[in-house]
């Protein structure tokens, strides 16, 4: 993430395939992208804004194993070491029995594990209330990029050129991302 | 402006600044808490508290951690789940009672008049349990389920609890003025005074009788017995020897056994002690077989001769372990048998039996008996004197003709003995006279001892109005019974296991009765009443056993003691005395005997009633017993009700099916009951259990089934058949039965073999069990390992051991609906299954009980670990771990798990004084089952460690071995290769239930040997 | 999706079409309106029902398991039979939104929410009766291995009875994190859409957790949701698979079977997507919601049904001749008498429904008619609980020893508390139906120009929309 000191500019579309245009050419342009805010998830959106794949999937492997081999070691602890019985004649640590309930704890732990760790690092828990830009979660497409005042134009040339709705700076010490008053105060 | 500010002060003393009350002012609380070492001094408060003293005193802080402290006390006091109950140890602890030890009472058993010895199981001096006497010559350690049971009739709630005189209580001193007002009374008016008594009573009773009888001259005594089978005995005794005695019979001695309609495993005269005999006259060998390869033979070869004939009209106990069955009419009966003694008097050398065939009675056998009468009769005299019949009908003739027919084999003297019989008292005065007098207003006074002909004799509603003429009249029933309802005074006698006495079984062997409890209520020994009402000082039933004891028994005792107190001390603990006896004497004279076979036969018809007592209920004087009643009869299945059964051909000539109603009548009396289709019963018979219908039995007994009797009213001799007319009255009573399939759908759990197969082949329709491969090495078990053997050759299906384990294990009964739902709560019960013609089927009896599976596949699926084997190789059941989810009982293969589907409730305040305190009463939502006695397992390894030996094999028995009278099974420890139960279990006859699924049953069953061969 | 989802081959899923922000109105619509009097006569409905239910289980847990009709040889039946037949109900829903996305089909964004929704009621339902079904059921918590007093004693690892409490449990909470993490995006939407400084507002601000569409939350959250599905696709697979082990693991004679794991959960989702049609069918007619739930939607899942229905039918036929060719009488004794035996009729009902009704479905004209295909769907749902029933309650009532044979009859505690069991099934989803989006409205929104004229073409097709601003600005 960039420093919210940076200042930033923002452009707002109606739908995902000018969005996509617009994100990639400001990056062919050497714009550093802040951010999207889109209402849904934008296929190949990521790839537009050269975002490297996530490492969740390793959390959730990590997460699946200490369950599996926590609770396997649990069976065993407890049916062949804690207190043995003889149940049913079968032996005190009859292992193929005991993957059922290994193999369930093992999906629990990694499933809830990988939640977790998707709350944390994108900061989504209760009662965290950021402002969002209007209409995002409801019908527009909103991109952001760092800029310094002298590319304005440009900039604004480039998006209005792929149908932007509006386009303006964001105020530089706006809590990012706030709604870009530029956008309201467009034009004379 | 000066300042002056106006300054608060409390006190004057304050206000002059007094340096104490300043202090007092400094202190937080007026004056000292109750903590601090002073306090502790004291005893105010806990020595913790002192360092919540700040200082000399409590610190508000110290307060509130105090206040903190106690608020958490008291709330984890609160925690406490428990109510708690109030205990009181016993201060100087009572002599013999130790808390938690068991005292055994050796005492005689009421169940029936076979006077069982039997040990009474008290536990701080309350009785428990009932459990066979093994030195007791005649049981030898069985008892049936009657004796079983008795011990609720003991605690039976609806029991008198006080003399009363129409219901209403009175003294037992005012009662006893009334009664000898009204004898007096009597006496001056000249009227009669009548005395109605039991068949068979004991020495004492009957000497003290003769007292009162002496005490009033002219009263006279009438014998009353609900099913006449003893009467008719005796009296064809009397008429044939001249002795009015029971004979003692020895089924083991009896090569070739006939038996006439006779149920002697079941119901006839002693069933305990035939079956003994009977199991040891057929008893078969111990051959072991390892891999192929048969081991030595252990005990004596059987002997290929003996075969049991049962000729009889409705399926019996006894009929269904015979070797060879033929189902007849009722009406057939005399007829048959008089052609059996025809067929013997032509083969006999007897002298007399020229007499005998031209006495017979004219009656010709019917047609299809033929062939078999023939056989018979040849094996019957090819055994000679080792030959017995037996016949169990009511009818003089009958017993007339199989006394004819033993006489002619010679019998007497080896297999049924009259001169060592057990004497009869001569019959004064018959019953229908009492009824002529009571009519005829010419009674004064009428005392009932026991009995209760309102309920049990044919005519009893008549008795009943009749009773009314009598000026006094008196019952000493245990309980407001029919009859006492009837009487003017109740006076209750004690249950028999609070009262003294003496019977004899047989001539020389006295079976003593000693009392295991006070009496729980205000009752009187009968024998106390009596002597209280002849003229002269009463007696305590003590006194009177005591002095009967001293004169007839201790002079001529068999085991001699130098004083009397010694041999009596010895008598009580042994429960018997045997003494010398002349033997009774007897002379056979055909003349008296011919006479009775001149008497009129029952007319043949296409309905004839067979009237028959069940194994549990038998006369039906203990129908108040929950236990009993719900005891599935051996052979109908049926619970709290007595079904009419008919021949399945007869069935479906009629249209009728089970539990539908039919009325039935005879001698223009009718009863409506239920029809059950009971395979063997003779095409023309209907067969009803009498004992049921009972009207004031009590709340448990009381409306259950109906009451047969009064089809009898009226009869002639004595006899338990007759004619009826049988229609369906419409309308439907399904049968409460605790097994409903009858086929085993050809599997082989039950496996017979003929006694031919089994000597040509001891594993005979038994191959040996293959080796199972398993995926696990299994468990060790060390030290013990327990399992059990039962010899279906030997089980005769007669359910001792069912009850028996009810008693021991706090099992509840749950009443005819519940049974209806399939929830009996038995954990052993008795598998029946018919195979083979439907008209004289063969029938399988297997006890069925937890089989303690190796691999037990109702621990697997347990999730709480509520069901686990144990270190001796028991599959336990831990009731407050279990939460009930009922997968143990759907994955038991043989479905001898119980589930509580309620709160059986047992607290009834006398009731539940027989529940055994070894054994836990389990609440609802909760699993239970077979826990193999494990707390006589537990007790029997206490007491050899106690005495630092090693538990002896046999030692331990569990609670349906110890009662079966036949000895079918057998508890053991496997590990120990040299015990009973080791050697069974590898004996060639030995299987293990469903052995392909693996589970590895601790109990093994023994392949059922019949000798049916030609 | 951009336009290279665009084939001539392909149908819109959403059809006639829509803008982004109607979308968004007509799936919040729903929620925003008053309630219709239908949907207060069906919720009271539904509450009734659940009332009756909670008043028997009530009575069975005051007085006893004897309140039921189960006795010493039939120890489960109608407890299991409504336990199995529910979590098999629940599967469905699992598999729609996991096993479909995993797959890329997209015709699934329309239905998972419901369907997901669906799982976890009916899970809730299942769980209901392995709890009521214990004797002292207050003592149900002993099924966890927690630390206690007793030595510590744990639990029997053994017990597949255990080996459901974990599956159900987990089944459960995974069921419920992904349908909450999809309803994330749409609970930011709601609260956006919600009056400012409403109540409603702040409770979705607080369920929203913040969510403001951000490109690269969006990019993570795609990965876990990816991941979940991957999740709880071996795991709904798993569930089933130890349910079925109830049983196969005993050696009950009709219960001791090797193919009961594939056969039950073909079972669960031949049931399930019999019961989400059913339900989609009647939802889609009151909500009004019929262009994005197309009859394509209910054609595709009806292909689903004849597939699943026809394994189903292949295991009933496998049964027997397993049970033929093992030669174990006692296994062909089951099955002879499961056919022809006391309850033949309840097997004969099952037949009826699951194998011969679907077969329904090969005509085309059936399969597009959405009542017709309701009424199919009725039939499988009671066919799939008959089958529950025979195999419960048919294999116990008479196994090896025929001594202990017995019949079981269903006492009006027992109908009582199935019927109770719909009814908190329907409460509880016509409770959803008003205070959660039913569809997905992200999810809607990525595939509404699937298989339509791509590009810009959006923009056009949708001026009216994003008008406001744009004017403002022009201005």
């Amino acid at each position: 993430m960039s420093p919210v000191s940076q200042r930033r500019f923002a452009a707002q579309f109606a739908s995902e395939e000018p969005l996509l245009a617009a994100t990639r050419e400001a990056r062919e342009r050497g714009f550093s992208i802040d951010d999207v805010f889109t209402p849904y998830a934008v296929h190949g959106l990521d790839e537009a804004m050269g975002l490297a794949p996530s490492r969740l999937p390793w959390v959730c492997f990590g997460a699946g194993l200490t369950g599996l081999v926590s609770m396997l070691s649990f069976e065993i602890w407890t049916s062949a070491v804690s207190w043995r019985l003889n149940v049913g004649g079968k032996p005190f640590d009859s292992l193929p029995a005991f993957i059922p309930v290994a193999f369930e704890f093992t999906v629990l732990c990694a499933g809830l594990g990988s939640v977790a760790a998707l709350l944390l690092r994108t900061k989504l828990w209760p009662g965290r209330a950021p402002a969002v830009l209007p209409g995002t979660t409801n019908d527009k497409f909103t991109l952001v990029v760092h800029a310094r005042a002298e590319s304005d134009e440009t900039l604004r040339a480039l998006f209005e050129h792929h149908g932007a709705l509006a386009c303006g700076p964001l105020q530089p010490d706006a809590p990012a991302p706030a709604a870009p008053p530029a956008i309201a105060t467009v034009a004379p | 402006m000066p300042h002056d500010e106006k300054k608060p002060w409390q006190s004057l003393a304050a206000l002059r600044g007094d340096p104490a009350e300043l202090a007092r002012a400094e202190r937080e609380f007026a004056e000292e808490l109750p903590v601090g070492p002073g306090a502790i001094a004291s005893g105010h408060a806990h020595g913790a508290l002192v360092q919540l003293r700040s200082g000399g005193d409590v610190s508000r802080r110290g307060f509130f951690g105090l206040m903190g402290l106690s608020a958490a006390a008291v709330g984890i006091a609160a925690c406490q789940r428990a109510p708690v109950a109030k205990v009181v140890p016993y201060l100087s602890e009572p002599d013999g009672i130790v808390p938690g030890v068991s005292n055994w009472y050796a005492s005689a058993c009421a169940g029936c008049d076979a006077q069982c010895g039997v040990l009474l199981k008290s536990r701080d001096g309350r009785p428990i349990k009932v459990e066979g006497n093994p030195e007791h010559p005649l049981s030898q350690g069985g008892v049936c389920a009657v004796g079983q049971a008795s011990i609720v009739s003991l605690y039976d709630a609806s029991r008198a609890r006080a003399p009363l005189e129409r219901g209403q209580p009175i003294g037992w001193d005012a009662l006893d003025a009334k009664v000898l007002a009204g004898l007096e009374d009597a006496r001056s008016k000249g009227k009669a005074i009548r005395v109605v008594a039991p068949l068979r009573t004991g020495p004492t009773f009957e000497s003290t009788l003769a007292q009162f009888l002496a005490a009033w001259p002219g009263a006279r005594v009438a014998r009353f017995e609900p099913s006449g089978e003893l009467t008719a005995l005796a009296d064809a005794h009397q008429a044939a020897f001249g002795a009015r005695a029971v004979p003692s019979i020895h089924l083991d001695r009896a090569r070739t056994l006939a038996s006439f309609a006779c149920d002697f495993l079941g119901s006839w005269v002693a069933p305990v002690a035939f079956a003994r005999q009977y199991a040891k006259g057929r008893a078969l060998p111990l051959i072991e077989r390892e891999g192929g390869k048969l081991g030595q033979a252990e005990g004596a070869p059987p002997d290929f001769a003996r075969r049991h004939w049962q000729l009889e009209p409705a399926l019996s106990l006894t009929g269904a372990s015979a070797d060879r069955r033929h189902p007849l009419a009722p009406s057939e009966l005399v007829p048959a048998l008089g052609g059996l003694v025809r067929r013997l008097a032509l083969r006999s050398m007897h002298p007399d039996r020229a007499a005998i065939a031209n006495a017979l009675p004219r009656a010709s056998e019917p047609r299809e008996l033929a062939a078999p009468l023939d056989a018979l009769a040849a094996e019957l005299s090819a055994s000679g004197a080792q030959a017995l019949v037996l016949c169990g009908a009511s009818d003089l003739t009958a017993q007339a003709l199989c006394v004819a027919a033993n006489q002619l084999l010679g019998a007497y003297g080896t297999t049924i003995d009259i001169a060592s019989g057990a004497s009869l008292p001569a019959a004064d005065l018959p019953l229908a006279q009492l009824f002529t007098e009571l009519e005829a207003g010419q009674v004064g006074a009428v005392i009932f001892l026991g009995t209760n002909p309102v309920y049990a004799h044919p005519d009893g509603e008549k008795l009943a109005e009749l009773l009314a003429r009598a000026p006094l009249s008196i019952s000493t029933a245990d309980r407001l019974d029919e009859t006492a309802r009837d009487v003017a005074l109740l006076a209750p006698d004690h249950a028999p296991a609070e009262s003294w006495g003496d019977s004899e079984a047989r001539r020389g062997l006295t079976t003593l009765r000693q009392p295991a409890l006070m009496p729980l209520f205000e009752t009187r020994a009968a024998v106390e009443s009596l002597s209280a009402w002849s003229a002269g000082k009463k007696h305590t039933q003590h006194e009177l056993l005591c002095a009967r004891a001293e004169a007839e028994l201790y002079p001529r005792a068999l085991h001699k003691e130098p004083r009397f107190d010694l041999f009596w001390t010895r008598a009580l603990h042994d429960g018997f005395v045997e003494t010398e006896e002349t033997p009774l004497p007897a002379s056979f004279s055909v003349a008296q005997l011919g006479s009775l076979f001149a008497l009129p036969l029952a007319t043949p018809s296409d309905t004839e009633l067979w009237l028959h007592s069940s194994v549990a209920l038998r006369d039906g004087r203990w129908s108040n017993n929950a236990w009993l009643q719900e005891l599935p009869d051996p052979l109908t299945k049926t619970v709290w009700d007595n079904a009419a059964c008919i021949a399945p051909a007869r069935a479906t000539a009629l249209g009728l099916d089970d539990g539908d109603l039919i009325t039935v009548t005879a001698n223009g009396r009718s009863i409506t009951l239920p029809v059950l289709v009971q395979p063997g019963t003779h095409p023309a018979t209907l067969a009803i259990a009498i004992g049921y219908g009972r009207t004031a039995a009590g709340n448990i007994g009381n409306g259950v089934g109906v009451n047969a009797f009064p089809l009898l009213s009226g009869r002639g001799p004595a006899r338990n058949f007759i004619e009826a007319r049988l229609v369906k009255s419409g309308g439907q009573k399904p049968l409460a039965r605790s097994q409903t399939q009858a086929s085993l759908e050809g599997r082989p759990h039950i496996r017979t073999a003929t006694l031919a197969a089994w000597s040509a082949d001891p594993g005979a329709s038994n191959p040996e069990e293959e080796k199972l491969d398993s995926l696990w090495s299994g468990h060790e078990y060390p030290g013990h390992r327990w399992g059990m053997a039962i010899d279906l050759g030997s089980c005769t299906g007669c359910s001792a051991c069912v009850i028996s384990c009810q008693a021991e294990n706090n099992i509840p009964a749950v009443g005819r609906d519940e049974v209806s739902r399939g929830r009996e709560m038995h954990w052993l019960r008795l598998d029946r299954y018919f195979a083979g013609e439907p008209d004289s089927p063969e029938v399988l009896h297997q006890p069925m009980l937890c089989q303690h599976c190796t691999n037990a596949p109702c621990e697997t699926v347990c999730p709480v670990l509520a069901t686990v084997h144990s270190s001796e190789g028991l599959n336990q059941q831990v009731y407050n771990r279990c939460v009930g989810t009922r997968y143990c009982a759907n994955n038991c293969p043989p479905k001898v798990r119980r589930f509580n589907w309620f709160e059986y409730r047992h607290d009834d305040p006398v009731e539940r004084l027989a529940l055994n305190p070894d054994v836990v009463v389990r609440s609802r939502g909760v699993m239970e089952k077979c826990s193999m006695c494990v707390q006589r397992i537990q007790e029997g390894k206490a007491l050899a460690r106690r005495d630092g030996r090693p538990l002896a094999d046999g030692e331990i028995q569990t609670a349906c071995q110890q009662s079966c009278p036949s000895q079918a099974i057998t508890f053991g420890d496997l590990n120990d290769p040299n015990s009973r139960v080791a050697k069974l279990t590898r004996d060639a006859r030995a299987y293990r239930l469903l052995h392909e699924l693996n589970i590895g049953p601790v109990i093994s069953y023994l392949t059922r040997i019949k000798n049916t061969g030609a | 999706m951009s336009g290279h989802t665009y084939s001539a081959l392909r149908h819109p899923l959403v059809d006639p079409p829509r803008s982004l922000s109607q979308i968004t109105d007509e799936i919040a619509a729903p929620m925003e309106r008053a309630p219709s009097a239908s949907f207060w006569a069906a919720l009271g409905a539904a509450v009734a029902l659940l009332a009756l239910g909670a008043g028997m289980v009530t009575y069975e847990v005051a007085t006893g398991i004897g309140t039921w009709g189960l006795n010493k040889t039939v120890g489960w039946a109608f407890d299991i039979t409504n336990f199995v037949f529910w979590v098999g109900i629940g599967h469905a829903g699992t598999l729609i939104s996991a096993i479909l996305f995993l797959f890329r089909q997209k015709w699934r964004t329309s239905i998972n929410r419901s369907a997901e929704a669906m799982t976890l009621f009916a899970v809730m339902c299942a769980a209901l009766f392995p709890l009521i079904h214990m004797g002292r059921p207050w003592l149900a918590f002993w099924v966890f291995p927690y630390p206690n007093s007793r030595g510590s004693l744990w639990v029997n690892f053994r017990s597949p009875l255990l080996w459901d409490v974990f599956a159900i449990s987990t089944y459960f909470t995974i069921s419920l994190v992904f349908w909450f993490i999809g309803l994330i995006p749409d609970l930011a939407t709601l609260r956006d859409r919600a009056a400012e400084g409403s109540l409603r507002r702040k409770i979705f601000a607080l369920l929203a957790m913040g969510w403001n569409g951000s490109g690269r939350t969006w990019h993570r959250y795609e990965t876990v949701y990816l991941l979940l599905a991957g999740l709880a696709t071996p795991l709904v697979l798993s569930v089933h698979t130890i349910v079925s082990m109830d049983f196969a693991t005993s050696l009950l004679p009709g219960w001791h079977a090797t193919i009961f794991p594939p056969y039950f959960v073909a079972g669960a989702v031949f049931s399930g997507f019999a019961m989400v049609l059913t339900l989609m069918i009647i939802a889609r007619k009151v909500l009004g919601l019929e262009h994005m739930i197309t009859v394509r939607h209910l054609e595709n899942m009806t292909k689903v049904i004849i597939v699943t229905g026809g394994i189903v039918g292949l295991a009933y036929g496998t049964e027997f001749f397993t049970a033929w060719y093992s030669g174990n009488p006692y296994e062909r004794f089951t099955f002879i008498n499961r056919a022809f035996g006391p309850y033949a009729w309840a097997y004969w009902t099952m037949i009826s429904c699951n194998v011969l009704s679907p077969q329904l479905f090969w005509f085309r004209k059936i399969r597009t008619s959405p009542w017709a295909i309701f009424v199919v769907t009725i039939f499988i749902n009671i066919g799939m609980w008959f089958e529950r029933f025979v195999i419960v309650v048919t294999s116990l009532h008479r196994d090896f020893l025929p001594s202990s044979w017995s019949m079981y009859r269903p006492t009006v505690v027992e109908v009582g508390t199935l019927i109770g069991s719909f009814g908190l099934f329907f409460t509880l989803f016509l409770l959803f139906t008003r205070v959660l989006p039913m569809i997905s409205i992200g999810e809607v929104k990525s595939v509404l120009t699937f298989a339509r004229q791509p590009a810009g073409s959006a923009s056009h097709a949708v001026p009216a929309a994003a008008a406001p601003v744009l004017e403002e600005g022009a201005a």
